[in-house]
């Protein structure tokens, strides 16, 4: 009874339509525009509602531009055509989204493989410079005496100045040319040391 | 899944409908965009709320063979003045005339342009030829 009711209606929606009625189709929205996009967004559960209401209002705006593109003879009732027409358009809305992540995707993937084309040693450096480190960290750790572990800081950081040295352990009073000697014997000392631990490992 | 609001899906219908230009949701959005105006200055303009102006937006435009009958029948459904619609559906028009106008003159004068360019001379084929010719004598 509701259902023959609802049919008339649309029937009649139709009608004023294809009469050039200006207002139908907002009066058509109001009365399918809901359902069907409460009925969809239950089949498409995965998909943005935004794209499920885009895909029934094109059905039904298409529909009612040219009206005449559904024909009640058929036997398909207006809200079933406009669902499946809403249905087809949402899926090609989301074969569209997929089409533009897939492109978006091999853009990435182009531009990320031109990156190491223009700088192939990035990857190598900063492997090199990850084991350099570990090395030195395992290397700190054979050191137990904490005046050894700062000389050997400063020797992998490129430092070269005897004063600097001499001022780590503390000699900055003697005389150079003591200094000289004792930093070199500190050096040679730690040297010596981690070449026996890296014989013992 | 959230509920889905009807104001809501009113709002993304109009947006789909101010891409269509059958629809006065295009018209109402030139109008916005020429008159800087948003939804909500337009509503006030026409002294209607917003979702309402969303719903205005999923009429058919007025047909110019019967412009005051359609547009008597889209201000009384939603009790719009009449006079202020059609200022606003008018304003669109006479732009978009221009424009279109704009646009048919800069292709006639790329025509023009088109055939009044420098023409590249064809290479000759050779200089002695014309020495040789009996006619340059």
């Amino acid at each position: 009874m509701a259902e023959s009711a609802e049919a008339r209606t649309l029937l009649e929606l139709h009608v004023r339509l294809l009469d050039g009625d200006r207002v139908a189709s907002e009066d058509l929205a109001e009365l399918l525009l809901m359902p069907l996009v409460r009925r969809l967004n239950r089949k498409f559960s995965r998909t943005d509602v935004q794209v499920v209401s885009d895909g029934v209002t094109d059905a039904i705006l298409d529909y009612c531009a040219r009206p005449q593109i559904f024909d009640p003879s058929r036997g398909v009732p207006l809200n079933t055509f406009l669902l499946m027409a809403g249905r087809r358009n949402i899926l090609n809305l989301i074969r569209g989204e997929m089409r533009r992540k897939a492109r978006e995707e091999r853009f990435t993937r182009v531009s990320s493989s031109k990156v190491v084309e223009l700088y192939p040693s990035t990857g190598n450096t900063l492997r090199k410079e990850a084991i350099k480190a570990r090395r030195r960290t395992e290397l700190m750790q054979v050191l137990s005496d904490p005046v050894d572990k700062k000389v050997f800081e400063l020797e992998l950081k490129g430092e070269r100045k005897t004063e600097a040295f001499a001022k780590v352990m503390g000699i900055s009073g003697l005389p150079v040319a003591d200094q000289r000697r004792a930093v070199k014997r500190a050096k040679d000392r730690i040297r010596k040391l981690l070449e026996r631990r890296k014989g013992d490992a | 899944m959230s509920p889905i609001k009807k104001s809501s899906l009113f709002e993304f219908a109009a947006r789909r409908a101010r891409t269509r230009a059958e629809y006065l949701g295009w018209v109402l959005a030139r109008f916005m965009e020429v008159e800087r105006k948003t939804d909500q200055e337009l509503a006030d303009l026409l002294s209607i709320s917003v979702y309402d102006l969303n719903r205005i937006a999923l009429c058919l435009r007025p047909r110019n063979a019967s412009f005051a009958t359609d547009l008597s029948q889209i201000a009384r459904k939603f009790g719009v003045n009449a006079v202020d619609l059609a200022g606003v559906i008018r304003h669109v028009e006479v732009i978009e005339g221009m424009r279109d106008e704009s646009h048919e003159e800069s292709i006639d004068q790329l025509g023009l342009m088109m055939a009044a360019r420098a023409r590249r001379k064809k290479p000759k084929a050779s200089g002695r030829r014309k020495k040789d010719d009996p006619r340059s004598t």
